[in-house]
């Protein structure tokens, strides 16, 4: 059985400019965890889209530089240690949204298809070794990402 | 943490004109709109040799990456190219898992690049 090493939490505004406290918390513990840094930066870049989707998509998008009118809603990241990996809760408060699976990338279409934006959803599927969404009303959304430390082959 | 900064150099290599854009701290949702902009006014401008030094660069979104694919696509239909210089290992790994690598070229700093982006308006 595997024991629970340690957990960690972190609650930030849903607004981008604090994606680099949620980055710097998941780099920080993944590295003590044993991470290597190419990994480490797999993790970092699958949260950070995890994170930035919610005040995108279940949040709605606010303009650069407009102040909340009320209360901004807030993001819950809960990381929790284990001594084969490492798993970060995200959770919302905002309405339905499960993450796009995209289970495949041609870059070389990507590229030549004009588009910017499609690359946030592969890389979460891809990025960590488990996704799993789940939404309750009045709840909101909790995403949990896993990475393990024996693994880590993306799209694997 | 560092947050983004942006400096830009024209430079000339064997009649080649380049533009350097030295990016330092984080590219994420935050502070994208203003890569954006930076880097759409260089290619608005008529830039089509861009080269982009992330040697001091700690991190880049999806969304980034996007815009690079499509400046690319960009700048190469206008005769020009885009190259990188000096990545971190961690977002070359980043590069590499997404197959960016195998479209940008990327150089350990930013004279080889110079020199790549010169020896091939000569050729």
């Amino acid at each position: 059985m595997t024991t629970r090493r340690r957990d960690l939490a972190l609650m930030v505004p849903g607004e981008a400019e604090y994606l680099c406290l949620v980055r710097d918390l998941v780099t920080t513990v993944a590295r003590k965890a044993g991470f290597p840094d190419c990994r480490i930066g797999e993790i970092e870049i699958a949260v950070d889209e995890a994170c930035a989707n919610i005040i995108e998509h279940a949040y709605g998008r606010r303009p650069p530089g407009e102040p909340h009118v009320g209360k901004p809603q807030a993001i819950a990241v809960r990381l929790a240690l284990f001594p084969d990996r490492i798993e970060v809760r995200i959770r919302d408060r905002g309405r339905c949204f499960p993450p796009e699976m995209a289970s495949s990338l041609d870059i070389a279409e990507f590229a030549a298809s004009g588009r910017r934006r499609g690359i946030g959803s592969y890389i979460i599927r891809s990025f960590v070794d488990e996704v799993h969404h789940s939404y309750r009303p009045g709840r909101g959304n909790e995403l949990t990402l896993v990475k393990y430390l024996a693994k880590g082959v993306p799209g694997g | 943490m560092r947050e983004l900064s942006i400096t830009t150099e024209a430079c000339d290599t064997g009649g080649c004109p380049v533009r350097v854009v030295r990016v330092s701290g984080y590219i994420d949702a935050h502070s994208f709109p203003r890569f954006e902009r930076e880097i759409l006014t260089l290619v608005n401008q008529g830039n089509n040799r861009l080269l982009l030094d992330l040697r001091n660069a700690t991190y880049i979104c999806s969304t980034a990456l996007g815009l690079l694919m499509s400046v690319f696509r960009q700048v190469r239909h206008n005769a020009g190219d885009l190259v990188i210089a000096g990545m971190s290992e961690k977002i070359a790994n980043i590069f590499n898992l997404l197959g960016i690598s195998k479209l940008i070229q990327a150089f350990p700093d930013e004279e080889e690049a110079l020199r790549c982006l010169a020896a091939a308006e000569a050729s």
